[in-house]
């Protein structure tokens, strides 16, 4: 279970998320919206500890990301991430991508961590293109690549950035694919996205996020069809066109 | 290993004045080569931009200045054209082999700068009957200061600093100059320290020059 | 004027250029590692922290604005001073390293800086420890962006090398200078270092421009 209470954060003088308090339980899907800046990137990077936070606690499984005793490097391998911008590594193929942090964080065997990352490529399709270096790959394959990279590590939780706004429309489609297949695994996702029809299909709950507060929390059918906050029923009408 | 060394400065206020005339020495090489230097490196820009018979040769040359030392380039010019029987002065040869290295690693910078100027600005130029002077004048040449400029400018630093290797066929520039003066009281140290403080003043004060230039250039750019 | 005395280049003056440029070839080769090191240690302090930065600025500023005959008559006389007795060799090294390391250590921070900082985050949320992701990601990728740049210094540093004749080293141009003064056939002497010096550095220089032309292509987000 992945357990916010009362986070905050700032950027100086600016708060970015302000007493978020929050449960996802395992294999859950909880889609995060709201417009742009009001702070759901900053709070999946809080939740694996690539941000700070000012206060409040985030629990994982019962342990505190923000505590300094805990061992963020091995409580990440939990907490799969995946970013808007794909953050590919350049100078690997795709499958040494997938293979890399296996090897080092996972110390599998070379012949071990490849197997293990083929296989993840094939699981999002991508079997074909693992020696193909990121540059030559479209968007879509390389978000694909980093969906199979951070799946390797066999992470209880996946965290997913804006994962399709930086892609061109034609290949979001295939991304939302293998999102789909993971949600039929049964994986635990935390997924911040834009795609209001997407969160609608995908969600067991929504959360709607309003200049850095959590403004409502519901099931899809209330978040979009029966708002009870405000807020929401004006931002979900303005995107519903 | 112990420093009781003790520094006298005096003698070196004293012989400030002859540094002083050989910093105004370094300045003038510096100065010259580059005069010389730049249209030498559009030339040679003109030329690798030409067919192979220009092109050949301009990139020889290139190549030549770029993959040899300058101080090899300085004593070719000084011992081989005085075993021909022509004694240039040491000044001269600074000023000629200085000039020439310029030209060799800036002629690509300039080759490319003479590409980015767009077929259709001069076009637009010839069409308002401008010549082809007044258009490369007026056209061509501010928009290539742009491109170059940087590039010269630290090409300007390269030559101050090369032009203390004529101090090696006897020119009395600043390092010339200090290497004379400290011979009569041996406080070389003092001497050297001095020098290296007038060369970093020297460098600082041709890039601020430089810069008074160089935001006039970039001011439609701000 | 004497135009004849081409035959008066014998065998052993070739041999011993050659030699010269062996010579010119190690001084490189010994002063470039050790400025490589250097700047590597340095470029990367000054990548991490500001006060290093602040602290270095003026030793990375200085090196470059002062010739490095200069930098050679300084070093020499202050270690001269101190009574160490060093043989020309390693003052060479220690110069030219010295003054390379203060180039190398600033191609080293734009490396490092070049490198995405999101790539070096994805790093760490696949749970790599800093020194994981510094060797695994930010090293080779730094090194990809500056190789041509320390080429360019190598090839710098060949060129350097010979300064240190005036400190009685026998590189290659020093090699030369006295070939010359027994020949007295200036002309052939230098066009065969001339020569000498070019078959050492074109070769890098083309190899060099070569990565960078093709990096252009490849490494494009």
């Amino acid at each position: 279970m992945i357990s916010l209470r009362d986070v905050s954060k700032r950027f100086g003088s600016l708060r970015v998320i302000e007493s978020v308090s929050l449960d996802v339980e395992r294999g859950e899907v909880l889609c995060l919206i709201g417009s742009s800046g009001s702070g759901k990137s900053t709070l999946l990077q809080c939740i694996n500890g690539l941000e700070a936070i000012d206060g409040g606690t985030i629990e994982v499984d019962g342990i505190s990301v923000h505590d300094k005793r805990t061992d963020l490097n091995r409580l990440r391998q939990k907490l799969g991430i995946v970013f808007q911008q794909y953050n590919m590594f350049p100078h690997l193929t795709a499958l040494e991508n997938v293979a890399l942090a296996l090897k080092v964080v996972k110390r599998m065997g070379r012949a071990e961590a490849e197997a293990a990352a083929l296989r993840q490529l094939a699981y999002v399709g991508l079997e074909s293109k693992k020696d193909t270096f990121p540059g030559r790959l479209s968007g879509g394959q390389q978000q694909r690549v980093a969906i199979a990279r951070a799946l390797a590590m066999e992470p209880h939780y996946m965290l997913l950035d804006e994962v399709t706004s930086a892609l061109d429309p034609e290949l979001v489609a295939e991304v939302l694919q293998s999102l789909r297949k993971l949600r039929t695994d049964g994986m635990t996702m935390l997924i911040v996205t834009h795609e209001m029809r997407f969160a609608r299909e995908i969600a067991d709950r929504v959360a709607f996020f309003d200049r850095g507060r959590l403004a409502e929390v519901g099931p899809p059918s209330q978040i979009f069809d029966a708002p009870r906050d405000e807020r929401t029923a004006k931002f979900v009408g303005m995107t519903a066109r | 290993m112990t420093f009781d060394y003790e520094f006298h400065w005096r003698t070196v206020l004293e012989d400030l004045p002859d540094l002083l005339a050989g910093a105004l020495v370094t300045l003038e090489v510096t100065g010259l080569s580059i005069a010389a230097g730049v249209p030498l490196a559009i030339a040679l820009g003109a030329l690798l931009r030409g067919p192979a018979a220009t092109r050949v040769p301009a990139r020889c040359f290139v190549e030549a200045a770029r993959n040899t030392p300058c101080l090899f380039q300085i004593y070719l010019f000084y011992y081989g054209l005085g075993a021909l029987g022509i004694n240039l002065s040491s000044f001269l040869v600074a000023v000629i082999a200085i000039s020439l290295n310029n030209a060799g690693y800036l002629a690509d910078t300039y080759r490319s700068a003479l590409q980015a100027v767009p077929v259709q600005q001069r076009s637009a130029a010839r069409s308002l009957g401008m010549t082809f002077g007044q258009t490369s004048f007026h056209v061509v040449l501010p928009l290539m200061a742009r491109i170059v400029y940087l590039p010269t400018v630290n090409q300007m630093i390269w030559a101050m600093l090369n032009s203390s290797l004529g101090t090696l066929i006897g020119l009395r520039e600043l390092t010339g100059v200090t290497q004379f003066v400290q011979s009569r009281s041996f406080r070389t140290l003092e001497f050297f320290l001095a020098t290296a403080g007038l060369y970093y003043l020297l460098a600082k004060a041709l890039m601020a020059a430089a810069s008074l230039y160089g935001r006039r250039l970039t001011r439609e750019a701000r | 004027m004497n135009f004849s005395p081409y035959h008066d280049l014998g065998n052993g003056d070739v041999l011993f250029l050659l030699q010269g440029a062996g010579r010119t070839i190690l001084l490189t080769l010994f002063a470039g590692l050790i400025a490589s090191i250097l700047g590597l240690a340095l470029g990367w302090l000054r990548f991490v922290s500001r006060l290093a930065r602040i602290l270095t600025g003026p030793f990375v500023d200085v090196l470059r604005s002062v010739p490095l005959l200069v930098l050679l008559i300084l070093v020499g006389t202050f270690v001269g001073i101190l009574g160490i007795d060093l043989d020309p060799f390693s003052l060479a090294i220690g110069v030219l390293a010295l003054y390379a390391a203060a180039f190398a250590s600033e191609i080293a921070r734009a490396g490092f800086g070049s490198v995405d900082a999101r790539t070096r985050k994805a790093a760490r949320a696949l749970g790599m420890g800093a020194g994981q992701e510094v060797r695994h990601i930010l090293l080779p990728l730094a090194a990809r962006v500056v190789f041509p740049a320390w080429l360019g210094l190598l090839l710098a540093l060949v060129k350097d090398t010979a300064l240190v004749s005036t400190v009685g080293y026998m590189e290659l141009m020093k090699s030369s200078q006295v070939v010359v003064t027994q020949t007295n056939a200036p002309f052939v002497v230098f066009a065969v270092s001339g020569l000498l010096y070019f078959l050492i550095c074109y070769p890098c220089s083309v190899y060099g421009q070569r990565v960078e032309a093709r990096m252009k292509h490849d490494l494009a987000p």
